[in-house]
This record gives C-alpha cells, sequence and structure tokens, in this order.
C-alpha cells in the first residue's frame, strides 16, 4: 500500500515524507514547542532572558531533573513512582533533625540519602516481589511518607542552618552554581548507565516486554526492585540540594503539584508511561521545559492556582501525542 | 478466586485460606473489641451514629469510584471534583443569590460534566485514565482554589441548618449516603450497565468481542462517578458549613483505600458495593473515629492511613494471586470495537 502510493519519479517526495513523517514530527514537537514558547518569551517578558533568570532557571531546574532521572528508571521499567516528593520531604526533615541536634553535615547528608533509597527499597519489594500495583504502592508510600513528616515535625517546618553544608553544596564551581553542575553530572552518569551498562539493557528489557524479559533469564524480579531503589536514592539526594536552598526542611516540600511537574517533566522528555521507552537526558530536558513554563508563568504574573491548571493541561497533552506515537 | 485445596497440604495452607477469606471480619471484630474495652464511649449509640455521620460523604464517593475500580480503570480526581464543584455552588449561593435547590442541580450537573470529561479524555484521546485524572485532579483543584482565592467561604445560614438536620436520632445525611449506595448497588448487580462493568473488568477485550460497547459503559461509568463526587462533596461542606480550600485533597486516597479495604480488586472485575464498598468505609471510619477516642495524636492519622492501605493492597494482592505484573499501565485499547460478523 504505502509503496504504491510513493511515486517512483520523485525520489524528492520521498525524502521529504521520511522527514515530515508524523512520529518524527511528534518526536521533535517538545523542542518546537520549547522554541515556540522561548520566542514568546523574548518578546513578552522582558526580564525573561537575563543571565541572572536564566541562571535561576537552571538553579530551579535542577531539583526537579534529579528526581525526574529516579523517575525515569521506575518508568522505563513500566511503572511509576508517586512517591518521589514525599520521600523527598520525609529525608530532607530527618536530616535536617539530625543536622539541628547537632548531627555532622556529611552523617546527616547520607542520613538523608538513605532514607531515601530505605523507601525505595520498600517500594520496589512491594512492586517486585509482592507483585503489588506500582501506582497504589507509591500512592500508599507517598501517604505514609507525607504522614511521617507531619507527625514528627508536627507541621513545622525545620529550619537548616549550616554554612558548611550551604558553601558545599551551593558554591559556585568555575561560575556555574553547584546544583546545575550536580543535575548535569547526574545525567551524563546515568544515561551512560543506562545506555552502556547491563542494568540498564535489562531495565529497557523488563520494560518493552517482562515476560519476553524472563524467558531470556533476566532478573526481571531484581531488576524492578532496583529501579525503584534508584529512584529513592535521588529522592535523598534531592533531599540535600533542596534543604540547603531553602534553609529549610517541611512536609510541604513534596505537594501534589511536585508529583505532577516530574510526570510532566519524565513524559515531556520522552519517557514513555508504557515503560521500555526514554532516557535521564531527556527527562532533564523535560524539567527544564516544565521550569521554564513555571517561571514565565510566574514573571507574567500568572497565580499559581491557574498555572497548576495550564500544567494539567500540558500533561494530558503530552500523553496524548505519547500514544500517537504508539499506534 | 483460590483454587480447592487437596487435603493433602499442610494446616497451615487452610489456616492461611481461612485468614485471608475471613481477614476483614477477624480484623473488625479485634478493632471492635479493642477499642470496646480501650474507650469506654466507644461502643455507644451517640458515637455510632456520629461515626455514620462522618462517614456518609465518603460512602457516596466510594460508591462512584467503585464502579470504575470494577472497570480496572482508577478515578483519582474524585477529591478535586468534590471540592470544584461545591466551591462553583458555594459561590452561586453566597454572591449571586441563586435559589439552594437550583445550585444543588448545577453541583450535580458539573460532577457529571466533570466525570464526562474524564471519560471523554479515557475513551476518545485513549489517555490512561490515572494519568488523565491525575492531571484532572490537579488542573480541577487550580481551577477551584482560583475561583475562591483559596479562602473559606461560608454556606448561607439555612442551608448550613441542613448539615445536623436529623430524623428522629438518625442525621439525614446517613440516609441519604445508604439510599445512593443501595440504588449504585442495584445498577451493578441487577442492570445490564453494572454486568457490562464486570465484563469489562475481567478482560476489556473479551467483553468488546462479546458486543459490550466498550467505549459507552467506560465513558457512563465515569461520568456516575463524578456526579456521585459531586454529591459527596455537597454532603460533605453542608457538614462543615463552609467551602475551603482543603475540602476533598487527599480524598481520592482515602477513597481508594476504602475500596481496597472493602475488597474490591484494583485488577478490576471483583467486589461489591454492598457489603464490599460500605465495609471499607466503615473499617476506616472505626479506626479514625477511635484511634480518635484514644486521644491519638492527629497529626499520626494519615500515617495511620497509609499504613491500612499497604496492608489491605498486600493482603488484596495475596487473595487475587495475580500473575507477575510490573506494569503500573497497561495499554489496553479502551475503544475496541466489536467485531463485526463476517459476511
Amino acid at each position: 500500500m504505502s509503496a504504491r502510493s510513493i511515486p517512483a519519479d520523485a525520489p524528492g517526495a520521498s525524502w521529504l515524507r521520511s522527514a515530515f513523517t508524523r512520529n518524527r514530527l511528534l518526536e521533535l514537537l517538545p523542542f518546537i514547542l520549547l522554541t515556540i514558547v522561548l520566542i514568546l518569551l523574548a518578546l513578552f517578558v522582558p526580564n525573561f532572558f537575563n543571565s541572572r533568570n536564566i541562571i535561576n532557571i537552571f538553579v530551579q531546574a535542577s531539583t526537579l531533573g534529579l528526581m525526574a532521572i529516579g523517575m525515569t528508571a521506575v518508568m522505563i521499567s513500566g511503572g511509576i513512582d508517586l512517591s518521589i516528593p514525599s520521600v523527598m520531604a520525609l529525608s530532607a526533615i530527618v536530616g535536617a533533625m539530625n543536622l539541628r541536634d547537632g548531627g555532622s553535615v556529611l552523617g546527616s547528608s547520607l542520613l538523608m540519602l538513605l532514607v531515601g533509597s530505605l523507601a525505595g527499597c520498600i517500594n520496589g519489594f512491594a512492586v517486585a516481589y509482592l507483585k503489588m500495583i506500582p501506582f497504589v504502592v507509591t500512592l500508599a508510600m507517598m501517604t505514609i511518607a507525607t504522614g511521617t513528616s507531619i507527625w514528627i515535625t508536627n507541621s513545622v517546618s525545620v529550619p537548616v542552618v549550616s554554612e558548611e553544608l550551604f558553601s558545599l553544596v551551593l558554591d559556585r564551581t568555575l561560575g556555574i552554581p553547584r546544583p546545575i553542575i550536580i543535575m548535569a553530572a547526574m545525567a551524563l552518569i546515568a544515561t551512560l548507565l543506562i545506555r552502556r551498562s547491563v542494568f540498564g539493557r535489562w531495565l529497557y528489557a523488563v520494560g518493552i516486554n517482562v515476560k519476553a524479559a524472563r524467558v531470556s533469564r533476566i532478573p526481571a524480579t531484581r531488576v524492578v526492585f532496583g529501579a525503584y531503589v534508584v529512584s529513592g536514592f535521588f529522592a535523598g539526594l534531592t533531599a540535600i540540594i533542596l534543604s540547603a536552598r531553602l534553609g529549610a526542611a517541611s512536609a510541604n516540600m513534596g505537594n501534589d503539584g511536585v508529583v505532577l511537574d516530574i510526570v510532566s517533566s519524565a513524559v515531556v522528555g520522552g519517557v514513555s508511561i508504557y515503560g521500555g521507552v526514554g532516557g535521564p537526558l531527556g527527562a532533564v530536558l523535560g524539567a527544564i521545559f516544565i521550569t521554564v513554563i513555571s517561571n514565565s508563568m510566574n514573571m507574567m504574573q500568572v497565580s499559581f492556582f491557574t498555572s497548576l491548571m495550564i500544567k494539567g493541561v500540558v500533561i494530558i497533552a503530552f500523553v496524548f501525542f505519547d500514544s500517537l506515537k504508539k499506534r | 478466586m483460590l483454587p480447592v485445596r487437596s487435603s493433602s497440604e499442610s494446616s497451615w495452607a487452610r489456616t492461611r485460606q481461612f485468614l485471608l477469606s475471613h481477614g476483614f471480619e477477624i480484623v473488625l471484630v479485634l478493632v471492635v473489641l479493642f477499642y470496646t474495652v480501650s474507650a469506654p464511649r466507644f461502643l455507644t449509640a451517640t458515637n455510632i451514629i456520629g461515626l455514620l455521620h462522618a462517614a456518609a460523604p465518603l460512602m457516596a464517593i466510594a460508591a462512584g469510584l467503585t464502579l470504575v475500580v470494577m472497570m480496572g480503570k482508577l478515578d483519582i480526581s474524585v477529591g478535586s471534583t468534590a471540592f470544584l464543584t461545591t466551591s462553583v455552588g458555594t459561590l452561586l449561593m453566597v454572591r449571586q443569590g441563586v435559589d439552594p435547590l437550583l445550585t444543588l442541580l448545577i453541583v450535580l450537573a458539573l460532577g457529571a460534566l466533570i466525570g464526562a470529561l474524564n471519560g471523554f479524555i479515557v475513551v476518545v484521546l485513549r489517555i490512561n485514565p490515572l494519568i488523565t485524572t491525575l492531571g484532572t485532579m490537579i488542573g480541577l483543584r487550580g481551577i477551584g482554589l482560583e475561583l475562591t482565592k483559596s479562602t473559606n467561604i461560608s454556606l448561607p445560614e439555612d442551608v448550613r441548618r441542613l448539615g445536623n438536620a436529623t430524623i428522629g436520632p438518625i442525621f439525614v445525611d446517613i440516609l441519604i449516603a445508604l439510599a445512593i449506595m443501595a440504588i449504585i448497588h442495584l445498577i451493578h448487580r441487577r442492570t445490564a450497565f453494572g454486568r457490562q462493568i464486570m465484563a469489562i473488568g475481567n478482560d476489556a477485550d473479551t467483553a468488546a468481542r462479546l458486543g459490550v460497547r466498550v467505549p459507552r459503559v467506560t465513558f457512563l461509568a465515569f461520568v456516575l462517578c463524578g456526579l456521585l463526587a459531586a454529591i459527596g462533596g455537597v454532603l460533605t461542606v453542608v457538614q462543615v458549613g463552609a467551602v475551603s480550600g482543603s475540602i476533598g485533597s487527599g480524598l481520592e486516597f482515602t477513597a481508594v483505600s476504602v475500596i481496597v479495604i472493602g475488597g474490591i480488586s484494583l485488577f478490576g472485575g471483583e467486589g461489591s458495593i454492598l457489603p464490599g464498598a460500605l465495609r471499607g468505609v466503615l473499617m476506616l471510619e472505626i479506626i479514625r473515629n477511635g484511634l480518635n477516642h484514644l486521644g491519638a495524636d492527629p497529626y499520626a492519622y494519615r500515617f495511620v492511613n497509609g499504613a491500612i492501605i499497604f496492608i489491605a493492597m498486600y493482603a488484596d494482592s495475596l487473595r487475587a494471586q495475580v500473575p507477575v505484573e510490573t506494569h503500573a499501565f497497561e495499554s489496553e485499547e479502551v475503544s475496541a470495537q466489536p467485531r463485526t460478523q463476517s459476511p
């Protein structure tokens, strides 16, 4: 059918066709949209393209990007982790309390990573070994983590006051704030791991077809477990940066809006919610895109609530494009 | 259902099966016993009526959500639906002076409309229901907060009084909620629509081949779910006496946990409204009410809620003994057309 419909005497036309197939267009869509948004911003928001605001956007995007990398690991395996922001908040609170009670900066940071990874282990154990549904497992974890955060803090935020931590996390290296460097480094490492390591290949295999993966003797259970631990670890890492940046840790750090941002980042960055497709670099680009939207809406003085609304529409639209790609 | 065990199996296997199939009753009895012993005012008529009164909104919302869950889908926008519809209703009454009865109709219509929006996105745009309702959950709350400027708005005095209306010793909203559950139960058990929902929940493809109009039934279930979420919202707001930004927040998670506790499988095709969903609501409310009587730290409630969901789901997965399932989302074709007969 399709072979016949391409005229044989027009090679130029067939080249044009392959360049502008629907799938190609859909793959480029995020970049096309980002370009349109950036042009609009340049025209209508005077201070948008000033170097301070650009750096500000990247610093804001760094925490979202790190969480999106964790989410990518889980989403490639075919699952979803709604508990990332609440686990991040819980880790930050536990670390901040340790710091407040005289713990060292290193110890508190390690504690944050540990709490995050531990929550990831519980999620992974429930999904991979107990065969529970990822969406609901992480929903329960989200409730438990937020509940614990509220419980141990009585809903009061815990101050983080440590010059040592601030300089460690927030200083600039070569003029670039460290959160940006950390995000870039993590995106690079994660991309290398996922493209070059055995674990990465297994992860994609499990996400594409878990039964086929099992038949090919891939330890699917352990791979899925690992994906959730990675996601928990990145929640802990984000906790360190965010608590230093905010100078406080509270249960509110991981509110519902953040979950949506993470899922949007991953989906906009080309990570499929059906598993097996996408990578960390895309997710980080997605995080930058989402941050640009939030930041510009903020600068245009659109209210927070309206921005929630617009983001809800953006995520549904991108999942819709994603589903078009599949057909 | 579990296969029938042969007699050669150990008594432990039989005990385990007994615990799994009667787990709910055992836990309920233990919980009630514990509270009765430790809190003297727990098992009194006043407290039980108060408990049902507090549970009434959740009953309505859980009834609607159950229909969607039985189809093997989820709607986590119910809390935001309850919030947005009642915000609009309250603003209409307070700012525009619209008649309460007309407002009620508008609120219910708006709920059905939101359900229709979810249904449209799921059925026509073929977007996964979880992502759809995650998007609408956040988006709708955004609209509601924008409309109310996230402040508290009190209901008119005469409407507020309805929240404590009683017939004899029993609150009216308990009767309304129970009536709704009974109606949904009848729809589920006695109508073609109800059976088609179960058929879709068991296997959407097979249902489509048997001639079930999967898209239409899916759409209708979402509409009903939105409508009942609005009713639940009305019951909540009338009880509270005002609409505030926190109305219905976290309600979707409570409703899902209630459904899981009620033995309704999240994989679809299993469970009942009565007694299933109702016993889930009661269980959660009893645990909460009891914690209250024991003077537990109110900040701990959310943690306890999460733990309960986790335990209930673990029991669910044991009972269902589902095959390996690591995928959060099955890319099933919601709008698969029934296969036409070849000439």
